[in-house]
C-alpha cells in the first residue's frame, strides 16, 4: 500500500501522499502520468476527507470549470472502482465521491450559475453516466457486501439527495426518478440487522425522494411506497420510526426523572430557567429536528400507502426481538424444574416494558413535544404530528385499530408542569385502547395551549381529530369507555379562552371556525349522543355540564351577536356559529326555568350534582333541538392548497439537517483492514 | 394434567361417514350413554375378542394366563372409576420420572395404562389388556372436556366392536368357534410367515403389494401342513379388523402369529390405525417383539405422510421412558423418532439421491437443533453417538449470515419455509394452473416448517413466563403472535383435529388472543385462521392477505360469491361429519347461520373492514334509498343527508327525548354482553364472548380453531375446538 512510486511531485516533506495527489489532480496535471496503475493504487490510499474537501474548496468555480476534465476523470474512476474487486478500493471511492460531490453542491449552493452536472459528471452521457452509478450503488446495496461499504453508499446518496435546500431544484435527482432505487433501499428494512444499521438512512433517504417533485409528476417512489405490501417492509418501516421516537421519549423521561420534583420552587426555577435557552433545551431541540425526519417519513407513509396503517398496531419491540432459547436453555429449563420456574433472562422482560406499538409511540412523542409552546420548531413538529393524526383517525381501519378493545398499550401521555395544576409524577397509565389515549392528548393540547399567540392552525387540527373520532364512532356504533366530560371542560376552557382574548386574537387570526368546531362537538353530543355513548347517564351529565357552564355559551352568544349584526369579514362566520349555538341555547332556556323552579320549591341555594341531575333527567320532554346539517362530515384531509407552504418549509429543515450529520469521515478502518481477508468478495 | 402429555388427540381422527360399521356405531352410542364412564367404554371395545378367548382358556389348561385374564375382564363392567381399574391392575408400573409424560399416579386423569410385558409366565395375572384410549383434556371448560369424551365415544364406536346387541353377537359367536381352533393349535407356530429381517427388505412395497402378498402366503400355509389354522382364518375372514388387530398384537406372544399380523397391518385403512396410535407406539417401545413386527408398517406410513410421521415422533417422545441410567445402548422407540425427526424416511424415490446430499447440508443445522432439542429430555445422559455427534454439528450461530438458512428465525418472515421450490418450477406452475396438487421432489426437509412452527408456539407461551404484569403479558403475547404472523401463512397446520380438517394456518389474529388466567400451565389461547385444504403436504401454499387487501376485495360480489361456495362447502362431502354430531348443527343449519350472519352483518361488523371507499359508495346509495329506510331506527343521520342546507328549509326538529331514550334502548339492548375488560382477566372478556359465538369477520377464515396451548415440557396438549365456520372457500382456491 505504501509503495513509492515517482508520480505526484511531493514538495513538503511531511504532506501525505494521498494529499500531494489531491493537490496534482485539481492543479489540472495529468496524475495517472507515467503510471498505469495509479488509479489502482490511488484507491488504496485512505482519502483525507478534509483535505480533500479544503483543496476543492480553495478552488473558485471558474477554477473548476477549467479543471472539469481532471474531476470528471476522478469522478469516472471512482466509478469504476464501484466494481472493483477489493472492499477497501470501493469504501474510498465512495468517500472520494461522497466528498466531491458534497463540495461541488455548496459551490453551486453559493453560486447557482455553476454547472455542477458538467463538472462532476462531464457534459456527455451523463444520463449513461448516472444510470451506470445508480445501478452500481443498488448492487452494493443488496449484494453481500460489509456494512461499512453499505453505509457509505447511503452516506453517499445522502449527500446528493440533500445537495439543495429545495430539493425540488436538485437536478441529479432526475435520474433518480428514471433509475429508482427504491427497492433496493427499502428491502435493507426488511431484516432485523440490516434495519437496525441502516434504517435511518434509508428512510430518511426514501422520504426526500418522494418529496422530489412530488407535485408536479407523479414521483415513482410515492408510487412504490403507497403499493408496498410486504409485512416486512413496512414492519421495517414502522419500526425505524418508531425506535427513533421512543428513544426521544426515553430521554425525556430520564432528564425528567433527575429533575427535583418539589413543587413550586422548581416550577419557579423552570420558568426562570426557560427564559433563557439554555444548553440542554438546545439539545433538545437539535433531537427534535433530528426526529422531524422521521415524522414526514411517517406522514408520507401514512398519507400515501394504505397498507401502512395495518402495522400501526405492531407492537414494535424496544430491541430485537429475543432468540427462541436455545436447546441448552430448554435443556437447562427441564433440569430447573424441581427448583420452580425457570428463570427468565432479565432483557425480556425490559423489552416488554419498552414495547409498543407506532402509534402509541408517536402519542406518547406528541405529548412531549408539545409542552414546549415557546418554540416554533416544536410547534412545527406538533403540527405534523396533528396533521398524520388527522389522516389517520380518518382511515378506518386505523380507527378499529384504535378503536379495538383487545389491542390495549400503555401509552403515557406527559404532561407539562404548570401553575395552576398540581405536580405530581405522571400517574402510572392502565392499558387501554388507543383511542382513549389520543383523546387525552388533544384534551392535554387544547387545555395547555391557549396562548397569547394562539396556535389556531394546530387547534383547528386538534378539533378535528375529535370530530372524526366521533364520526366514526357515531357511524360504527364504537361505544367507548371514556371520561367524556374532561373533553366537556377543554372545550368550554377554549371557548371561554377565545371569548376573553376576542380583541386580541380577531386582529391577527379568525377565531370563528375554532369555535365552531368546538360548537359542533357538543351539537355532536347532543343529537348524536345515543350512537355512541357508553352509558346512559353520560347524556345527563353532558346537560348538566352544559347548563352549569352556561356563561360560557351566553358569552359566546353576545359576542356573536355583537359580530353578526356589524357589518365586517366576520360576519358571515359569526352567523354561522349563531345557527350552531341554538341547540345549546335551547337547552339552556329549556333547564334553567325547571332548576330555578325546582330550587324554589325546595327551597335550596346550593344543589348538589345529583340533584340537578335528577331535574335533567326528569326534564327532557318538551324539549326539541334542531339537527345541525352534516355535522357528521367532515372535510377530509388534502395536503395540496392548504398545507403546500408548510410542507416545503418542513422538507426545507430536515434537509439542512439531515446534511449536517452526513459524516463521509467516520469510518472504522481496522475493521475495513480487516475486512478482505474474511468477506469473499 | 400431569400425565397427559400427548401432543394430539386421534380420538376424533374417524369420522363416521363412509364406514362400514355405522350399524354398530349406533349401538354403541347406547352403550356409551349407559356407561359415561370412559373406561367402562374402552373396556367394551375391548370385550368381544377377550370374552371369546377367555371361553376357551377354560377349556384348554395351557392358558391358565388367560383364566385369570377372565377374571378381571369380568369385573371389568362393574367398574366406573378409571382409578378403581388402576387398583385392579395387579402390577404398577414400574416408577418413573416425574417428567415422563406417562404416568399412573393421578387420580382422575385419563390414564394411558400400559402393563409392560412379563417375562415370566405362569399364575401371574396378565393385566387387562386395557389399550385405553387417551383423551386430551387440556381446556379448561367442562363443558368443552365433556365433549371430548363424546368424541371419544363416537371414535370408539366406529371401531365396531363395542360390546353391543345385535350383529356383532354373531361376530362373537364365530370368534368363539375360531378361537378353539385356535386352542388346540397354537403352541406351535404353523404359520410360516415372514421373518421381521425379510419385512424390512421388503418395507419399501407399498401397501397394495402387501394386501395382495397375504392371500398367497396365507394358501402357502394352508396348503404346507394340516388343515388350516382357524386362528388363521379368523384373521382372513372379513371381520377381522384393526381394533382386533391390536388386540392380538397386544395379546400375542407367537411370532408368526405377530409376524402376521403386522403384515396385516398394511391392509387395514390407515384412519383406523390412526386411531391406535397411541398403543402402537407404546407397543413400539416396550414390547420389542411388537416393535419388530410393526416397525415396516410405521416406517411406511412414514414415508406416506408428514403428519403421520410427527404424531409418531412426538408419540416416541412423550411415552419413551426417561432412560435412568446412561446406557449403551439407545432405545428403539428413540431410534426410531430420530430416524423421523432427520427426516431419513421420506418418500421413496421421490427424491434423487444427490440431490439429498445437496439439499441437506443446508439445513443440517436447524433439523439438528429439533432433534437435539427434543431429545434432550429423554436423553439427558445419552451416551449415544448420535446425539454427542449433533450436538458438535449444533452451530445455530454460524449459520444466521446466509440467506438460505432462516428457518425458524421468526424475523425473517421465512421461519417455516422449508425452501421447496417445486411449485417455482415450470410443472409447479402447470400443475397449479391445471388445478392439481403436487407433492415436493426437491428433497427439502419435510417435517421442518411443522417442528419450527410447533417450537414457536411452545416458545411464546415460555417467555409470557418472563413476564410479570399481566398487562406485560396481553402485549408481549401480541408482539409474539404478531410477528408469529409475519411467516404465515406457511405448510403448517394444528397438530389437532387434523384428521377432521386438513388445513394450513393462515394466520393467528393477535388481537384475538388472550393470555389465561392459569399462567403456568395454559400460558395463553389463541385463535388460528386456517384455510381448509385437502392435503396440507401437497396445495400450494396461500398468498398472503393483508388485512388492508381484504378490505379491498369485500364487496358485494364477493359476498354473493361466498355465499355461493358456503353453500357447495356445506353439501359437499368435505364437510366433516364428525363435527355434525359433536355439535349440534347439521350441515344444513350451519350454512344457513352462515348465511344469516352474511345478510345479517351490522353496520359495526363490516365498517370495521370496510375501506373508505366503501363508505361513500354506500353513503351514495343510503343517499338515494333513504326514503325506503326512513323507517328504519337510525332515522337521524339518514335525515341529515336528505337535508342538504338547513339554512334554505325548516330545520329538521328532534326531540331530546327520544335521543336519551334510544340511548337507554341501545344500551340495553348490548345487555349483559356487554362483558367489560378486566385487565387483571384478560381473558375472561374473550371467552364469554367466545360461548355466545365468536365470528371472525375475514373474508379467509374458513374455520376458527380455537386450542388451548398447554405447555408441558417439549409436549403440547391441545384441546377443544369450537365455532367451526366456513365462509370463502374461492378466495384462495380461485
Amino acid at each position: 500500500m505504501s509503495k513509492r512510486h515517482p508520480s505526484g511531485t511531493i514538495k513538503k516533506a511531511f504532506k501525505e501522499k494521498v494529499v500531494a495527489i489531491y493537490e496534482t489532480i485539481f492543479r489540472g496535471e495529468d496524475p495517472s502520468a507515467g503510471n498505469p496503475n495509479f488509479w489502482d493504487e490511488f484507491f488504496l490510499l485512505k482519502p483525507k476527507v478534509s483535505c480533500f474537501e479544503v483543496e476543492l474548496l480553495k478552488l473558485s468555480a471558474d477554477q473548476l470549470e477549467a479543471n472539469k476534465i481532471n474531476i470528471n476523470l476522478l469522478f469516472t474512476k471512482c466509478l469504476e472502482m464501484l466494481k472493483a474487486e477489493q472492499n477497501i478500493k470501493i469504501v474510498y471511492a465512495l468517500q472520494t465521491m461522497g466528498a466531491l460531490t458534497r463540495i461541488l453542491y455548496q459551490k453551486h449552493c453559493a453560486d447557482p450559475n455553476f454547472d455542477l452536472i458538467g463538472v462532476l459528471v462531464g457534459s456527455n452521457d451523463v444520463d449513461r453516466t448516472m444510470e451506470d452509478l445508480i445501478k452500481s450503488l443498488s448492487e452494493l446495496i443488496c449484494a453481500d457486501f460489509p456494512c461499512i461499504t453499505k453505509k457509505l453508499v447511503l452516506k453517499f446518496l445522502l449527500v446528493i439527495v440533500t445537495g439543495f435546500e429545495n430539493i425540488s431544484s436538485n437536478v441529479l435527482l432526475d435520474h433518480f426518478m428514471i433509475n429508482s432505487m427504491f427497492d433496493p433501499l427499502i428491502q435493507l428494512l426488511s431484516l432485523p440487522e440490516s434495519r437496525s444499521q441502516f434504517g435511518r438512512d434509508v428512510v430518511l433517504l426514501n422520504t426526500l425522494l418522494i418529496t422530489y417533485k412530488k407535485q408536479e409528476a407523479a414521483n415513482p417512489y410515492l408510487v412504490k411506497l403507497s403499493l408496498v405490501d410486504d409485512e416486512l417492509v413496512l414492519h421495517g418501516y414502522a419500526q425505524v420510526i418508531s425506535s427513533g421516537l421512543q428513544e426521544f421519549c426515553r430521554k425525556y423521561i430520564v432528564v425528567k426523572q433527575q429533575e427535583p420534583q418539589n413543587s413550586w420552587l422548581s416550577s419557579i426555577t423552570s420558568m426562570v430557567g426557560n427564559m433563557f435557552v439554555s444548553e440542554e433545551a438546545h439539545n433538545k431541540m437539535e433531537k427534535l429536528k433530528a426526529n422531524d425526519s422521521l415524522l414526514l417519513a411517517l406522514y408520507e407513509a401514512v398519507h400515501s400507502s394504505r397498507n401502512f396503517v395495518t402495522v400501526f398496531a405492531y407492537i414494535q419491540p424496544h430491541e430485537r426481538p429475543p432468540q427462541p432459547p436455545s436447546d441448552e436453555e430448554i435443556e437447562a429449563d427441564h433440569q430447573d424444574d424441581s427448583i420452580g420456574a425457570p428463570a427468565t433472562p432479565t432483557p425480556t422482560v425490559e423489552n416488554v416494558t419498552h414495547s409498543s406499538s407506532l402509534l402509541a409511540t408517536l402519542l406518547e412523542y406528541c405529548s412531549v413535544i408539545m409542552q414546549d409552546v415557546k418554540h416554533d420548531v416544536s410547534l412545527t413538529s406538533t403540527k405534523l404530528s396533528f396533521i398524520v393524526l388527522t389522516v389517520v383517525t380518518e382511515d378506518n381501519y386505523a380507527n378499529s385499530l384504535m378503536h379495538d378493545p383487545n389491542l390495549v398499550f400503555q401509552v403515557q401521555i406527559h404532561k407539562a408542569v404548570m401553575r395552576h395544576r398540581k405536580i405530581g409524577g405522571d400517574p402510572v397509565v392502565p392499558a387501554r385502547p388507543i383511542v382513549s389515549a389520543l383523546l387525552d392528548l388533544v384534551i392535554e393540547f387544547i387545555v395547555t395551549h391557549l396562548l397569547k399567540k394562539f396556535p389556531v392552525d394546530l387547534y383547528e387540527l386538534a378539533l378535528g381529530i375529535i370530530v372524526r373520532l366521533i364520526c366514526y364512532q357515531k357511524r360504527c356504533k364504537v361505544r367507548i369507555n371514556y371520561q367524556w366530560r374532561d373533553l366537556w371542560h377543554a372545550l368550554f376552557s377554549l371557548l371561554k379562552f377565545l371569548q376573553s382574548a376576542e380583541g386580541q386574537l380577531l386582529k391577527k387570526l379568525n377565531i370563528f371556525p375554532v369555535a365552531q368546531q368546538a360548537i359542533n362537538i357538543f351539537n355532536l353530543f347532543i343529537t348524536y349522543g345515543d350512537t355512541f355513548l357508553s352509558v346512559e347517564s353520560l347524556y345527563d351529565d353532558l346537560y348538566y355540564e352544559i347548563i352549569r357552564n352556561k356563561s360560557v355559551f351566553d358569552n359566546i352568544y353576545s359576542m356573536v351577536l355583537r359580530y353578526s349584526s356589524s357589518e365586517g369579514d366576520n360576519k358571515e362566520y359569526s352567523l354561522r356559529l349563531m345557527t350552531s349555538l341554538n341547540n345549546i341555547r335551547s337547552i339552556i332556556g329549556h333547564f334553567t326555568p325547571k332548576v330555578d323552579t325546582w330550587l324554589a320549591t325546595q327551597s335550596l341555594s346550593t344543589p348538589t350534582e345529583a340533584q340537578i341531575l335528577e331535574v335533567v333527567r326528569n326534564g327532557y320532554e318538551s324539549l326539541t333541538l334542531k339537527l345541525v346539517d352534516n355535522l357528521d362530515q367532515f372535510q377530509r384531509y388534502t395536503e395540496t392548497p392548504n398545507h403546500n407552504a408548510f410542507f416545503a418549509a418542513f422538507i426545507r429543515n430536515v434537509i439542512v439537517e439531515a446534511r449536517a450529520y452526513i459524516d463521509l469521515d467516520s469510518i472504522d478502518h481496522q475493521s475495513l483492514l480487516n475486512e478482505p481477508c474474511v468477506t469473499p468478495t | 394434567m400431569e400425565a397427559v402429555a400427548v401432543p394430539f388427540s386421534q380420538n376424533t381422527s374417524k369420522p363416521p361417514v363412509n364406514d362400514k360399521k355405522s350399524t354398530s356405531s349406533g349401538a354403541a352410542y347406547r352403550t356409551h350413554q349407559r356407561n359415561p364412564s370412559l373406561d367402562f367404554r374402552s373396556m367394551g371395545t375391548i370385550l368381544p375378542p377377550l370374552s371369546s378367548v377367555t371361553q376357551n382358556s377354560s377349556i384348554s389348561s395351557k392358558h391358565q394366563r388367560n383364566r385369570s385374564l377372565d377374571s378381571v375382564l369380568q369385573i371389568i363392567p362393574e367398574i366406573d372409576s378409571p382409578t378403581q381399574n388402576i387398583i385392579e391392575t395387579p402390577l404398577k408400573h414400574p416408577p418413573l420420572k416425574p417428567s415422563l409424560s406417562l404416568s399412573l399416579e393421578q387420580e382422575g386423569s385419563p390414564v394411558f395404562r400400559y402393563k409392560a410385558r412379563e417375562s415370566s409366565c405362569g399364575p401371574v395375572v396378565g393385566v387387562p389388556t386395557v389399550l385405553d384410549e387417551k383423551i386430551i383434556l387440556s381446556s379448561p371448560k367442562p363443558a368443552i372436556r365433556a365433549r371430548s369424551y363424546d368424541q371419544t365415544s363416537l371414535g370408539s364406536s366406529d371401531s365396531g366392536i363395542c360390546s353391543s346387541d345385535g350383529e356383532p353377537i354373531e361376530i362373537r359367536a364365530r370368534l368363539t368357534v375360531s378361537a378353539e381352533y385356535l386352542d388346540l393349535e397354537c403352541d406351535k407356530p404353523r404359520f410360516s410367515l415372514t421373518s421381521f429381517e425379510d419385512t424390512q427388505t421388503s418395507e419399501t412395497e407399498s401397501m397394495e403389494e402387501r394386501r395382495s402378498d397375504l392371500p398367497e402366503r396365507s394358501e402357502e400355509n394352508g396348503g404346507g401342513g394340516s388343515k388350516p389354522s382357524s386362528l388363521l382364518r379368523l384373521f382372513e375372514c372379513t371381520y377381522f379388523d384393526g381394533p382386533m388387530a391390536m388386540n392380538y398384537l397386544f395379546k400375542s406372544k407367537e411370532a408368526g402369529v405377530l409376524s402376521y399380523i403386522g403384515n396385516k397391518l398394511f391392509t387395514f385403512p390407515p384412519d383406523e390405525m390412526d386411531f391406535y396410535l397411541h398403543q402402537i407406539i407404546v407397543m413400539y417401545i416396550h414390547m420389542p417383539e411388537v416393535a419388530e413386527v410393526i416397525h415396516p408398517y410405521l416406517v411406511l406410513r412414514c414415508r406416506q405422510s408428514v403428519e403421520f410421521s410427527l404424531q409418531c415422533a412426538w408419540l416416541l417422545d412423550a411415552y419413551s421412558p426417561d432412560s435412568v441410567m446412561p446406557s449403551k445402548k439407545k432405545p428403539r422407540g428413540t431410534k426410531l423418532m430420530n430416524m423421523i425427526l432427520s427426516d431419513e424416511i421420506r418418500p421413496k424415490g421421490s427424491v434423487p439421491k444427490e440431490k439429498v446430499i445437496k439439499v441437506n447440508p443446508m439445513f443440517l443445522n436447524h433439523t439438528d437443533v429439533d432433534e437435539s432439542g427434543i431429545l434432550k429430555r429423554t436423553h439427558k445422559r445419552s451416551t449415544s453417538d448420535v446425539t454427542g455427534a449433533l450436538k458438535k454439528s449444533h452451530k445455530r450461530n454460524a449459520s444466521v449470515g446466509s440467506t438460505k438458512s432462516c428457518v425458524g428465525d421468526l424475523s425473517t418472515g421465512k421461519a417455516f419455509d422449508n425452501g421447496c421450490s417445486c411449485s417455482d418450477s415450470s410443472v409447479g406452475v402447470l400443475t397449479e394452473l391445471v388445478g392439481r396438487e403436487m407433492s415436493c421432489k426437491c428433497g427439502a426437509p419435510r417435517l421442518l416448517p411443522q417442528l419450527e412452527f410447533m417450537k414457536a408456539l411452545v416458545s411464546v407461551g415460555k417467555r409470557l413466563a418472563g413476564v410479570s404484569t399481566k398487562d406485560g403479558k396481553t402485549t408481549r403475547l401480541m408482539a409474539e403472535l404478531q410477528t408469529l404472523n409475519l411467516n404465515l401463512p406457511a405448510r403448517v397446520w394444528l397438530p389437532v383435529h387434523s384428521a377432521v380438517s386438513r388445513h394450513l394456518v393462515i394466520r393467528v389474529p393477535p388481537e384475538a388472543a388472550v393470555v389465561l388466567n392459569s399462567k403456568d400451565k395454559a400460558p395463553y389461547l389463541a385463535y388460528f385462521e386456517i384455510l381448509e385444504i385437502s392435503d396440507p403436504s401437497m396445495c400450494t401454499i396461500p398468498v398472503k392477505c393483508t388485512p388492508t387487501s381484504l378490505r379491498q376485495t369485500r364487496s358485494a360480489d364477493n359476498l354473493l360469491h361466498a355465499e355461493q361456495s358456503v353453500s357447495t362447502v356445506g353439501t359437499g362431502a368435505a364437510t366433516p361429519s364428525l363435527l355434525d354430531e359433536s355439535m349440534p348443527a347439521s350441515p344444513a343449519l350451519h350454512r344457513a347461520t352462515i348465511g344469516q350472519g352474511n345478510s345479517m352483518f351490522t353496520v359495526d361488523d363490516c365498517d370495521d373492514a370496510w375501506s373508505q371507499e366503501d363508505d361513500e359508495i354506500s353513503q351514495m346509495y343510503l343517499r338515494r334509498s333513504c326514503s325506503q329506510l326512513r323507517d328504519r331506527g337510525d332515522t337521524i343521520s339518514q335525515m341529515s343527508f336528505e337535508s342538504i342546507d338547513s339554512r334554505d328549509r325548516e330545520p329538521t326538529l328532534v326531540f331530546a327525548q327520544d335521543i336519551r331514550r334510544r340511548l337507554q334502548e341501545s344500551i340495553e339492548s348490548l345487555g349483559p354482553k356487554g362483558f367489560k375488560r378486566d385487565p387483571e382477566d384478560p381473558s375472561a372478556s374473550v371467552l364469554k364472548v367466545n360461548s355466545t359465538s365468536f365470528i371472525f369477520v375475514d373474508l379467509i377464515v374458513e374455520k376458527t380453531v380455537e386450542i388451548n396451548l398447554w405447555f408441558k415440557r417439549t409436549n403440547f396438549i391441545f384441546a377443544s375446538y369450537q365455532n367451526i365456520w366456513v365462509f370463502n372457500r374461492s378466495v384462495y382456491h380461485a
